[in-house]
């Protein structure tokens, strides 16, 4: 049973830490965002031998999604940086690219007994509630934000205030 | 899971508890002063406790299994999808490996 607290619990560490990531540096919790990925994953790894039907099955799957996803997800960036769009190509980057998504689909492919059509029709039913509870989230936040009136009127800027946005202002217009 | 014709509908209802389950985190975890969350929060959990609820009929098991066995299906098949996902980003790699410098033409 602790095993399985721990198994949810790293995976809302994961999701908390997302979330810290993403509301960016204007929110000192956002520092928090990559340590807590971090425990989370290696809690989610190291820490839930011995688990249940339901768990075991979803942790397999996950340490098979680390297996492929790190050389897909480094290939790509690899490819990316090395691609002609916005400068030279890069060719020794390209090979080493297409090398580590080669590795992936090997991967992948190694973990055939595991591709089944159905497997793919179930994903596409989830997804189909994912995109319903999005849905719903979406309404609320738009009654939320249509309920909600103003709350007061800013107020206006003070005079080192203009002084500030005359100055980027005019810097800007001259274009130094 | 039984697999007969409520199979989709229960997997329906996971992937909403699923989402669910990520949102009210991500509510949770996104608080401050500007955030008007009571609404959002209140939808999100009637709507993972109806699909709860729904689940653990369909399947005739009890609420904390369906939950755990709801999440474990709907991450695991998030999961699964995800390979066709990386096949369509694979086409695109394949795209811009074969792009070349070519000048950049005024259009108009």
């Amino acid at each position: 049973m602790n095993n399985v607290v721990i198994f949810w619990s790293s995976h809302i560490l994961i999701v908390l830490a997302f979330t810290f990531h993403r509301m960016g540096p204007s929110f000192d919790r956002s520092r928090f965002g990559a340590p807590l990925s971090l425990l989370g994953v290696s809690c989610l790894l190291f820490l839930t031998d011995g688990l249940g039907i339901p768990e075991s099955e979803l942790k397999l799957s996950i340490i098979e999604f680390f297996f492929w996803a790190i050389p897909f997800i480094s290939g790509s960036i690899v490819i990316l940086g090395s691609a002609p769009i916005y400068g030279r190509r890069n060719k020794l980057g390209m090979s080493i690219g297409w090398l580590l998504i080669l590795v992936a689909w090997a991967m992948i492919f190694s973990q055939s007994q595991r591709l089944y059509l159905s497997d793919f029709t179930t994903g596409i039913w989830i997804s189909i509630g994912l995109v319903i509870g999005l849905i719903f989230f979406f309404i609320a936040i738009s009654l939320s934000e249509r309920f909600s009136g103003i709350i007061n009127q800013s107020e206006p800027l003070s005079q080192s205030e203009r002084n500030l946005v005359e100055t980027i202002l005019i810097r800007r217009m001259r274009g130094n | 899971m039984s697999a007969d014709f409520s199979e989709p509908i229960v997997l329906i209802f996971s992937g909403i508890i699923l989402s669910s389950f990520v949102i009210l985190f991500h509510l949770a975890a996104s608080i401050n002063p500007y955030h008007k969350f009571s609404i959002p929060v209140f939808t999100m959990i009637v709507c993972g406790a109806v699909s709860l609820y729904s689940v653990s009929v369909l399947t005739g098991e009890p609420i904390f299994h369906s939950l755990r066995s709801s999440l474990s299906s709907s991450i695991e098949a998030m999961l699964y999808l995800l390979r066709a996902i990386m096949a369509m980003i694979t086409v695109g790699l394949i795209r811009i490996t074969l792009l070349t410098n070519r000048p950049v033409a005024s259009s108009s």
